[in-house]
């Protein structure tokens, strides 16, 4: 019973000029800034002085753009999903369409899993279409094929990541600006924080780098998989999928 | 069909409904009546399965709202009172999408669909978005949407607020073409509208039943006394004291601002359940006037109601002083 759910949650976000802004604005950053990328690699590669600068005898496409590239959709995703995921429950609550949505038979589990698997879909077009960039960079270099198949497979976990946060924030509230500021709050607290911290001897310090997303998306984009990244992004996206269903429930117990 | 036994509802530190309790049974038309605030929308969210209640409980056809609630879901069409649609659909892609969610496969859904488009009259605009549509194409695409499925129990919310009378009429005729088909609740504060399509009546008034019945139980317990009016042409005085000595005439009034062409139209207030209209004709003659009509009114639903929600009003004080 998600499907129709999810249906209509592409439906909504295809009649909705918000998908196309922030879809616009999206492709438009990740142009510019990898292309910026690879002119600027070219340059400096073409330069044997500026190699000297830079400190780099023998340069390498893979490390420079590729993993520069996914650094930067992993960073444009964490203004995005925000603006996509505020939607989800906050509107249906503030239009009274919840009411309608909750007493059909349709179990809470499969709304959430509909709408969380919309807005996840919606991304793999959004990250589907940047793809035109490894491939072009394929064409004038040897980028490095593996790396990039682990940095998307890293990138869709983080945007999991984020989504799952996104629908959480928006199914306490019927704000939609609320549940956007607080997923984005709370998405560049967890992709900070081990940056600020982790340096710290002793728990605080430990504790940030085990929650911090961008050290656990790091190992991808270089290439690396590991199982303690795998076990991060998936215990992330359902720890907060979980508390999103509790949420629902709890509405269901205080009407 | 519905049972709801006792039901409580407490929201934070505010009663909603007490001790709620009645039946409706296959076929009827339960008019749920009581002002604003009563508790009518609390009582129909937990039979919906959307709020579940403090203690107490209920169930549609043979399923707990609880523990059975995807079955309850199934077998509700419900129109909240204010229906929430999603504007940015247009009418028939909304309606597949609560027959599709109902669980209708594609060959069931398409024909509900159909089915429900021409009951309701919105064939005409099927292809248009929900945001555009007026107040009157909302409320019966809100009432398209519980119908889709055709379920067992239709559960409505105040269907007829911000109506215009026809349209008022036309979701009034629709309901009662219902009667006998499916198990109908359907909350109002418009008294008239429970009279025009209820076959029983539940009366909440504070979060608490006042009284449940079909209309003439309630209006033999509450207003025992009847009214018959009488049209007659003559002296008017003359008139008003022959019926006064009727015997078991309570009260004569005559009406001044009753709309008619002629003669003078009194209401008789009458004690007890017999009939008095054999012996007016020949009253009215020996007056030397002459008589038009007489019809016998009852009492009016809204006695009835008063009456209910008063006495639950004073049982509350003097249980207070109690």
């Amino acid at each position: 019973m998600w499907f129709p759910v999810y249906k209509r949650e592409i439906g909504a976000y295809l009649h909705s000029p918000v998908l196309y802004v922030i879809g616009g604005v999206f492709l438009f950053l990740v142009a510019y800034f990898s292309l910026g990328m690879m002119v600027e690699f070219s340059d400096v590669y073409t330069d044997f002085n500026m190699r000297q600068i830079y400190g780099m005898g023998s340069m390498n496409v893979t490390e420079w753009v590729i993993q520069g590239f996914f650094g930067l959709l992993n960073f444009l995703l964490l203004f995005t999903i925000p603006l996509l995921t505020m939607r989800l429950f906050a509107e249906e609550k503030r239009n009274r369409t919840f009411e309608l949505l909750v007493t059909c038979p349709v179990r809470d589990g499969e709304i959430l899993a509909g709408k969380f698997l919309s807005c996840m879909t919606v991304l793999l077009f959004f990250l589907g279409s940047c793809f035109i960039y490894p491939l072009l960079v394929d064409k004038f270099s040897e980028p490095e094929w593996p790396v990039i198949a682990t940095g998307y497979l890293g990138l869709f976990l983080a945007a999991g990541a984020y989504l799952s946060f996104g629908v959480f924030a928006s199914s306490v509230t019927e704000n939609q600006v609320i549940a956007a500021f607080l997923t984005f709050g709370g998405l560049l607290f967890f992709y900070l924080v081990g940056d600020v911290t982790s340096s710290r001897e002793g728990l605080l310090g430990q504790v940030s780098s085990v929650l911090s997303i961008r050290q656990h998306s790091a190992g991808f984009a270089k290439g690396v998989i590991e199982i303690r990244d795998l076990i991060y992004f998936a215990s992330f996206i359902a720890f907060f999928l979980f508390l999103s269903l509790e949420c629902l429930k709890i509405r269901r117990w205080r009407g | 069909m519905i049972h709801v036994r006792e039901i409580t509802k407490i929201y934070g530190k505010t009663l909603a409904i007490r001790d709620v309790s009645f039946q409706v049974e296959r076929g009827e038309i339960l008019g749920l009546l009581g002002p604003n605030g009563a508790g009518k929308t609390t009582t129909i969210r937990i039979l919906t399965c959307h709020t579940p209640p403090t203690s107490g409980t209920a169930t549609v056809a043979g399923f707990d709202v609880g523990t059975q609630s995807l079955e309850v879901r199934r077998r509700i069409g419900y129109m909240p009172e204010t229906a929430g649609l999603y504007e940015d659909m247009t009418v028939s892609s909304f309606l597949n999408f609560t027959a599709e969610i109902k669980g209708l496969d594609r060959t069931r859904q398409k024909k509900c669909v159909g089915a429900v488009l021409d009951r309701l009259n919105l064939e005409s605009v099927s292809h248009r978005l929900i945001r555009n549509l007026s107040r009157g194409y909302r409320q019966r695409v809100g009432l398209a949407q519980a119908l889709v499925a055709d379920p067992e129990v239709l559960i409505l919310d105040e269907p007829t607020v911000g109506l215009d009378p026809a349209q008022i009429r036309e979701i009034r005729s629709l309901v009662t073409s219902m009667a006998g088909e499916k198990t109908v609740i359907l909350s109002t504060h418009i008294l008239p509208e429970v009279a025009a399509v209820c076959s029983r009546i539940a009366i909440i008034n504070l979060g608490r039943i006042a009284a449940v019945g079909s209309p003439g139980e309630l209006s033999r317990k509450y207003a025992p006394e009847s009214r018959i009016a009488v049209l007659a042409d003559g002296e008017r005085e003359l008139l008003q004291r022959a019926l006064e000595n009727i015997r078991g005439v309570v009260r004569v009034a005559l009406q001044e601002n009753a709309i008619r062409q002629k003669g003078l139209l009194f209401h008789l207030d009458i004690e007890s359940p017999g009939d008095i209209r054999d012996m007016i004709p020949a009253t009215v003659q020996e007056t030397g006037g002459r008589l038009l009509e007489v019809y016998s009114m009852g009492a009016t639903l809204e006695e009835v109601y008063m009456k209910a929600i008063m006495g639950e009003k004073e049982d509350v004080v003097s249980r207070l002083q109690a």
